[in-house]
């Protein structure tokens, strides 16, 4: 079959994450096969037929039998219209694509995840994944932020699962907050700096918004972290997410096949075409 | 080793096109164009063809699949692939142009498909030249007016005739369909035909050398050559359209009622919406930041990514720019910056 091809699979569940359901989160299975295996990091390409195509991180962590999950922020015309679409819904999915979050290399070592929006959507697939194997990390901790308190993502992960999980820690923030919220208000990079995490044996892993992380790289940085122990995911549009089309590439790498994970250090080489 | 006689191929391409789906240059409003044969003889003197024979492998639009519904019942289908053909009359630049698309589309991760098995069943049969055009450089981009590379069989004008040489297991099967159009080639040095057409006059070559241009590409990335290049760029796309290694493609869906079709099309890195994003973020916002993506693509990422330029010295994009933005000026240019 043709690379290009998806395979057709329904939406089984459809669960508003914000509380203006611009960001939801879709399980979708697929209808002749098992769901693929994929690593915590890659990302499918989900079509709307008659519409398009489009990348999505796969927030779920593997788990063989169990659905793939997206969670999905309405941003252009293939997102709305999945955001249009309903619970037995078809749509196309093709995939693993991409590489991963280097989870093997990162054994026994401390991991610090810094999160904005739905920023946070590939970030849960890797931090299932450290809570899943807990023994196989050192500390976890995890810093959140969104708009506001109705716009924080995963909230039954964030309040209720996260916390009480041994040697791991939330920290949440948002940029803006009325009286329901006694949390912090700050921006995550403020945040970052103020709670201030040492760079022995950590690796920090970002995403969210662009301008979020260049300001997050920076405080990393003045927090002592070497750039090849700052990790983020890079969002470019893709059109076949196999590296023929052309389309995604930043200098000589292909975000598609080469990304969407580099490190720090990598993005340095790289023209600042993203 | 077999000849066709001197002044005409044409018995060779009628025998040809008893059996085979026959391609070759062709007279079309004036322009020779490569197209499906009509049973005339090769126009005159033709030095490359308006379009590249890169269409045949991979076309300028094409139905991936249709399916019918769009949330509901979907009933996917892949569009089949046309049958096997003979692409006769390729230059050399162009079957060489066929190899280096394949080295993308090709590679083993994810081939290709419909690429892979159309380029498996085509058969390229290529002329040498004997005359270098106007913009022509491919020995400066690693080429030859006498390679073989891409090819079934190679054609070689000599005074006395055309010498044949079949290049691979399917150009001699080819060339045995259709002993009966040509003579037995005494005498007939193949080598030295090879060697005449390879050594052929191409000023621009001698002139120009993209070699090392890029070797400190952070600065050429920055360089101010690009925006002097792409101040008259219409962003227009001939340039990738005539290009005989662009391969960009964008799928698209049509919607007709309940059914549709998932398209593929050529693009072209030179459009303003190439690399738009919902949310109108553009990495590449103006001509200068597309200009550069073009010639760095050829020039350097291709080389790092496949160690060869992604460029064969056609000169097509020089013939047919409106205002004279091509391989050869960037070149030219980046030369004078290095
Ligand atoms: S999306 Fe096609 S090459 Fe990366």
């Amino acid at each position: 079959m043709d690379p290009l091809v998806p395979e057709v699979a329904t939406i089984r569940k459809i669960t508003p994450e914000t509380a203006s359901a611009d960001v939801k989160t879709f399980e979708v299975q697929p209808d002749e096969s098992e769901v693929f295996s994929y690593e915590p990091g890659q990302y499918a390409m989900l079509s709307v037929f008659g519409v398009g195509e489009c990348p999505v991180s796969i927030t779920s962590t593997y788990e063989p039998g169990a659905p793939l999950e997206f969670s999905i922020k309405e941003v252009g015309r293939v997102t709305g219209a999945l955001h249009e679409a309903q619970v037995g819904h078809k749509i196309g999915v093709r995939g693993p694509y991409g590489n991963h979050f280097p989870v093997k290399q990162w054994q026994g070592r401390r991991l610090l995840f810094i999160g904005g929006g739905i920023g946070l959507a590939p970030l849960r697939s890797l931090i299932n994944y450290c809570v899943r194997s807990r023994e196989n990390f050192g500390e976890l901790q995890l810093v959140y932020g969104a708009r506001s308190p109705k716009d924080l993502c995963f909230k039954e992960e964030l309040f209720d699962n996260w916390p009480e999980v041994s040697g791991m820690q939330v920290h949440l923030t948002v940029d803006a907050a009325g009286d329901d919220w006694d949390g912090e208000v700050a921006l995550v990079p403020d945040f970052l700096e103020e709670l201030s995490f040492s760079p022995d044996d950590t690796i920090a892993v970002t995403c969210g918004p662009p301008i979020m992380i260049r300001f997050t790289i920076e405080a990393l940085k003045r927090m002592g972290f070497a750039d090849h122990k700052i990790v983020t995911t890079l969002e470019i549009k893709m059109q076949c997410g196999v590296g023929n089309c052309g389309r995604c590439n930043i200098g000589d790498k292909y975000v598609c096949v080469d990304g969407p994970v580099f490190t720090y250090q990598e993005l340095s080489s790289l023209p600042q075409e993203y | 080793m077999k000849m066709a006689a001197a002044g005409s191929l044409l018995p060779l391409m009628e025998a040809l096109s008893e059996s085979n789906d026959l391609w070759a240059p062709i007279v079309e409003d004036g322009q020779v164009v490569f197209g499906r044969w009509k049973g005339e003889s090769l126009p005159d003197n033709y030095r490359v063809t308006d379009n590249s024979p890169k269409e045949l492998l991979l076309p300028q639009t094409e139905s991936l699949m249709r399916f019918e519904g769009v949330y509901d019942q979907l009933d996917i289908k892949e569009e089949p692939i046309e049958g096997p053909k003979v692409a006769f009359g390729v230059r050399p630049c162009d079957a060489a142009a066929l190899d280096l698309i394949a080295e993308v589309l090709g590679s083993d991760d994810y081939p290709d498909e419909r690429f892979g098995q159309r380029k498996d069943s085509t058969t390229v049969v290529t002329l040498a030249c004997d005359e270098a055009g106007e913009h022509c450089f491919c020995r400066a981009v690693g080429g030859s007016p006498a390679s073989d590379r891409g090819s079934d069989i190679m054609i070689y004008p000599t005074d006395e005739g055309y010498l044949l040489r079949a290049v691979t297991g399917a150009g001699q099967d080819i060339l045995r369909q259709c002993e009966s159009a040509l003579d037995p080639a005494e005498g007939g040095d193949v080598e030295s035909a090879a060697a005449d057409c390879e050594d052929i006059e191409m000023p621009l070559a001698e002139e120009i050398s993209p070699d090392g241009v890029t070797e400190d590409w952070h600065r050429v990335f920055e360089s101010p050559i690009w925006e002097q290049l792409a101040g008259r760029c219409r962003s227009c796309g001939i340039c990738g359209y005539v290009c005989p290694t662009c391969y960009c493609f964008a799928l698209f869906d049509d919607l007709r009622g309940n059914s549709g079709v998932r398209f593929r099309g050529w693009d072209s890195c030179q459009f303003e919406d190439y690399l738009l994003m919902a949310g109108d973020h553009n990495p590449r916002p103006t001509e200068t930041e597309r200009t550069r993506q073009r010639f760095m693509h050829k020039l350097h990422y291709f080389v790092s990514r496949w160690g060869e330029y992604g460029c064969v010295g056609c000169g097509r994009c020089a013939d047919k720019c409106p205002v004279g933005i091509h391989m050869l000026a960037a070149i030219k240019e980046l030369e004078e910056v290095v």
